[in-house]
């Protein structure tokens, strides 16, 4: 393929599918999207800024280390629990309040929220150990398709 | 409420650990000491209100629908521990900070050794037994990574891994008959259990209950035959030594056995076996101590010999042992912990543990010497010592006890090899005239205040008792109270005894380990001829840890032989023999009721799924059957659009499309020989019967009605409970998220896993080139 053209689908794409996967992410609880499904899009983001440019350039990119995404991750799952342990309720017990925003009758936001950011962080930290650990070594060695 | 502040005191401890040694630097011992040291000054002032007899307990639910409750108690038994614990802690911290100043890691050193602490500390108040359990678990934990802290050389790691296997062996023992014991009783409450204690010695499982618990006691306690493990954990910085090594962990088996001593005790099998085991670990330990000059190895044996003679006492059961067993178990403490911290002392000054090199310290660290010569006096059970009330205690109750003269002999051959060992490492390298070791002698000095003031204040402690022990008597006779009955509490601790037979025994014992310790070059030859170490359980040990080797390793050959072939062969058969196992059980016959009518568009992609399918298979291009895959599962997704389910198909996209990539990564490193084509009946047949096993089941589970009243309540419940519209999104995040975090953990650790891999694996490479 051309690489000229790879290139800039992958620069215009890749801001895209990252906001994509961020709107599925917070829309989830409502309609279709979720956590798991945004943090898999935002890999996918990730993983065209390899295939495009090259391991290092998308490692770049990413910024934080795959490993401590998923660390992160988790540490944000598990504190959206504790509140409501402070109000008596069990662990993870989702608690929702309505911010007023103008021009809406209130924005809906929740710790189970805070709970599927985790899970988003989570799965994008965890694909991204699997995709650029696959392709360590990868730009030194040229690719070679089929038998 | 103070009860359970205390409890976790250590804990928090062991977490400010690393920022406060970071801030306070070579002070850092002297910091964190406060916090044993607030404990063991709170417990002491308990003990007043716990001689009038008061117990202070506290219970929160922990896990209530298993019974499983943060009970703590803290009765004369436990006060008398935790006073030990929580003493020795605060000298072994203060001086663990300057004999490790210079390391590295001292903050993640003391991280470790508090969070032992709070583990043994936690065994002690325990009022359930599964909490119990959980802390007798940290300790092992804890002291695994201890014992192995110098893990760049290779016997630390040994030992460690000697220790886990042993002691954590012996855990999981305790924790079945742990369990059986609660399902007996009704209950896992231990003082619930010591109250229902004729029900179980009546019942049918008490053996059973018996020999596992004994498991993890023995084990713990390093009893016969699983003593190996002790003097291997000699290879632990010398604080941990002390520590672990004297004056609590091994002790945790012994504490256990008291604390059921009044559910378990008092049968004949009680009294055998510990009895049996406990005599055979002390002589075994006192001979075992002769054949070694290191000064920590001597010390370690000699501890297994003590540990053997708690656990006899134990097993005699009567007032007069209880009595015994905690006078001795208290005088133990005070000096193995003042000998190990000498033992440091020694071993940091002169750089040299070993025995035959050492004579002469005495003035050059004149407070080591002095502390040591108390502290070994006592081990000898010398009068005015509270050594010597122990032992006398002990030949007094031998002779009263059912095991009569046979048993005192017992123990005096057992104290004698004390005694020799006692003068080997107390008293031999401080006395005599030339100091011959790898140091000049001019550069050797008196170890700095933080290392010797612990030694002498548990020596002092052996001195004054001796002297006045109606100050701890009252302390000791509820302890005893607590695993004996109250007809132990009638504990009377005085020096002169008057000329007894006891007297006579102690005299003997004193002449046998003098002669020993004259006869010290023929002795020390003829234990190493017998090589005694080497047999037995030792060889036990290595013959059924290489053979667990052997035998994982003849699985891997089969099983995990590199072929990704054999791989996939070996999963779907396992799979799907497993799968027609339980189908053929339970659905025997056809599939009914499944609906008759089939959609022309779903057919359409049914097509597209089994050609691509097929195309995967028989493709001889790689690039070809990876894209052949990719089509595949967008077909899937649009099965899933048309039974609606936008949710599964949305992820499976982008799964998809994830996958795709992965693949041709994959694909690309290790290209595809042309020789694993060749056409195999078998390797269609398994998949396909596979796959024919689940379109089966999938029959069935389509044919039967799926309004179960789990679906009618997340359908009613997600938008007033949930707050969501979208019901697979709430039932993930909010009505089971617990299963999600712990998905989420699962997910995030096998990323961590992946990673590491590839990491190692081109920091290979990379070493290579």
């Amino acid at each position: 393929m051309n690489p000229v053209v790879m290139h800039t689908v992958a620069r215009l794409m890749a801001p895209v599918l990252l906001l994509v996967s961020l709107v599925l992410a917070v829309r989830g609880h409502d309609i279709p999207g979720g956590g798991f499904v945004g943090g898999l899009m935002a890999a996918t983001a990730f993983a065209l800024l390899m295939v495009a440019f090259g391991r290092t350039a998308a490692r770049k990119q990413l910024r934080v280390h795959p490993t401590r995404l998923a660390a992160a991750g988790l540490l944000v799952a598990l504190f959206s629990g504790v509140p409501s342990m402070m109000e008596g309720r069990p662990f993870l017990s989702g608690i929702w309040a309505r911010l007023p925003v103008p021009g809406t009758d209130g924005l809906k936001v929740g710790t189970p929220q805070l709970f599927d950011l985790g899970i988003y962080l989570v799965v994008l930290g965890t694909a991204m150990c699997f995709i650029l650990g696959m392709a360590r070594g990868e730009d030194t060695t040229a690719p070679e398709m089929g038998g | 409420m103070a009860l359970c502040i205390a409890f976790f005191v250590p804990f928090i401890a062991a977490a400010l650990a690393v920022l406060i040694t970071r801030l306070f630097k070579s002070w850092a011992g002297w910091v964190l000491a406060l916090f044993p040291a607030g404990l063991a000054v709170w417990f002491g002032a308990q003990v007043p209100a716990g001689v009038q007899g008061e117990v202070p307990s506290l219970t929160l639910p922990w896990m209530p629908d298993l019974g499983i409750e943060l009970a703590l108690r803290l009765d004369g038994l436990s006060l008398l521990m935790a006073l030990l614990i929580t003493g020795l802690g605060t000298l072994v911290v203060i001086y663990a900070g300057r004999y490790l100043v210079h390391h590295e890691v001292l903050g993640r050193f003391y991280g470790w050794l508090l969070l032992f602490m709070g583990g043994m500390l936690g065994i002690v108040l325990a009022d359930n037994t599964l909490l119990l359990f959980v802390c007798w678990e940290v300790t092992t934990f804890s002291s695994f990574i201890l014992i192995g802290f110098e893990h760049k050389e290779d016997a630390a790691r040994e030992s460690a891994q000697r220790a886990l296997l042993i002691t954590a062996l012996g855990g999981q023992s305790l924790l079945v008959g742990l369990l059986l014991l609660g399902d007996v009783v009704g209950t896992l409450s231990i003082s619930g259990t010591i109250a229902a204690a004729g029900t179980v010695r009546d019942s049918p499982r008490y053996l059973a209950i018996l020999l596992l618990v004994l498991g993890g006691a023995f084990t713990k306690s390093a009893q016969m035959p699983f003593h190996t493990w002790l003097p291997g954990a000699m290879t632990a910085p010398t604080p941990v030594s002390a520590y672990l090594h004297s004056a609590t962990m091994v002790k945790a088996g012994v504490f256990l056995l008291a604390r059921l001593s009044p559910v378990l005790g008092g049968t004949p099998p009680w009294e055998t076996i510990l009895t049996v085991v406990g005599t055979t670990t002390m002589v075994l330990g006192a001979l075992l101590a002769l054949g070694h000059t290191d000064l920590k190895l001597v010390l370690a044996y000699a501890t297994v010999s003590v540990l053997g003679a708690l656990v006899m006492l134990l097993g005699q059961g009567t007032a007069a042992s209880i009595q015994a067993m905690v006078t001795f178990l208290t005088a133990h403490a005070l000096y193995k912990g003042t000998l190990f911290l000498v033992a440091g002392s020694v071993d940091h000054e002169t750089g040299t543990r070993d025995v035959a090199h050492l004579s002469g310290l005495r003035k050059r660290m004149p407070m080591t010497a002095a502390a040591s010569a108390a502290a070994s006096l006592s081990m000898m059970g010398l009068p005015p010592l509270f050594g010597f009330m122990g032992k006398e205690l002990i030949y007094e109750a031998c002779l009263e006890g059912p095991g009569g003269w046979p048993l005192a002999v017992g123990a005096t051959v057992g104290f004698g090899g004390m005694v020799a060992a006692a003068l080997r490492v107390g008293v031999q390298p401080f006395a005599g005239k030339t100091f011959r070791a790898e140091k000049p002698e001019s550069k050797v000095h008196e170890a700095p205040p933080s290392m010797w003031v612990g030694p002498a204040l548990l020596a002092a402690a052996g001195l004054v008792l001796g002297l006045v022990p109606w100050a701890i008597q009252p302390l000791l006779a509820i302890a005893a109270v607590d695993i004996g009955g109250s007809q132990a509490g009638d504990l009377k601790l005085t020096l002169w005894h008057g000329v007894t037979p006891a007297l006579g025994l102690s005299a003997g014992s004193l002449v046998l380990g003098g002669g020993l310790f004259a006869l010290r070059q023929p002795v020390l030859k003829g234990l190493r001829a017998l090589n005694l170490s080497s047999h037995g359980p030792e060889r036990f040990y290595q013959a059924s840890l290489s053979g667990l080797l052997k035998l994982s390793s003849s699985m891997t050959r089969v099983l995990q032989n590199g072929s990704l072939h054999q791989y996939i062969v070996v999963t779907l058969a396992t799979f799907g023999g497993l799968l027609a196992l339980a189908v053929f059980l339970r659905l025997g016959e056809w599939p009914r009721g499944v609906s008759k009518y089939v959609l022309s568009h779903e057919v359409v992609v049914l097509v597209g799924i089994l050609v691509s399918a097929v195309l995967a298979v028989v493709s001889r291009s790689a690039l070809t059957s990876i894209l052949a895959l990719g089509a595949l599962g967008l077909a899937e997704a649009l099965l899933y659009v048309f039974f609606g389910a936008p949710d599964l198909a949305m992820t499976q996209i982008v799964v998809q499309t994830l996958t795709v990539i992965l693949f041709a990564l994959v694909f690309s490193r290790f290209p595809v020989q042309p020789h694993e084509h060749r056409f195999r009946w078998w390797t269609a047949a398994l998949p396909l019967a596979v796959g024919g096993l689940i379109t089966w089941i999938i029959l069935h589970v389509a044919s039967v009605p799926s309004h179960t009243r789990l679906a009618d309540f997340y359908a009613t419940q997600s938008v007033p409970a949930g707050k969501g519209l979208n019901i697979v999104n709430v039932i993930l995040v909010d009505f089971r998220a617990l299963d999600t975090l712990g998905e989420a953990t699962v997910l995030a650790t096998s990323g961590l896993g992946v990673y590491l891999l590839f990491r190692t694996r081109s920091q290979r490479k990379k070493r290579q080139v």
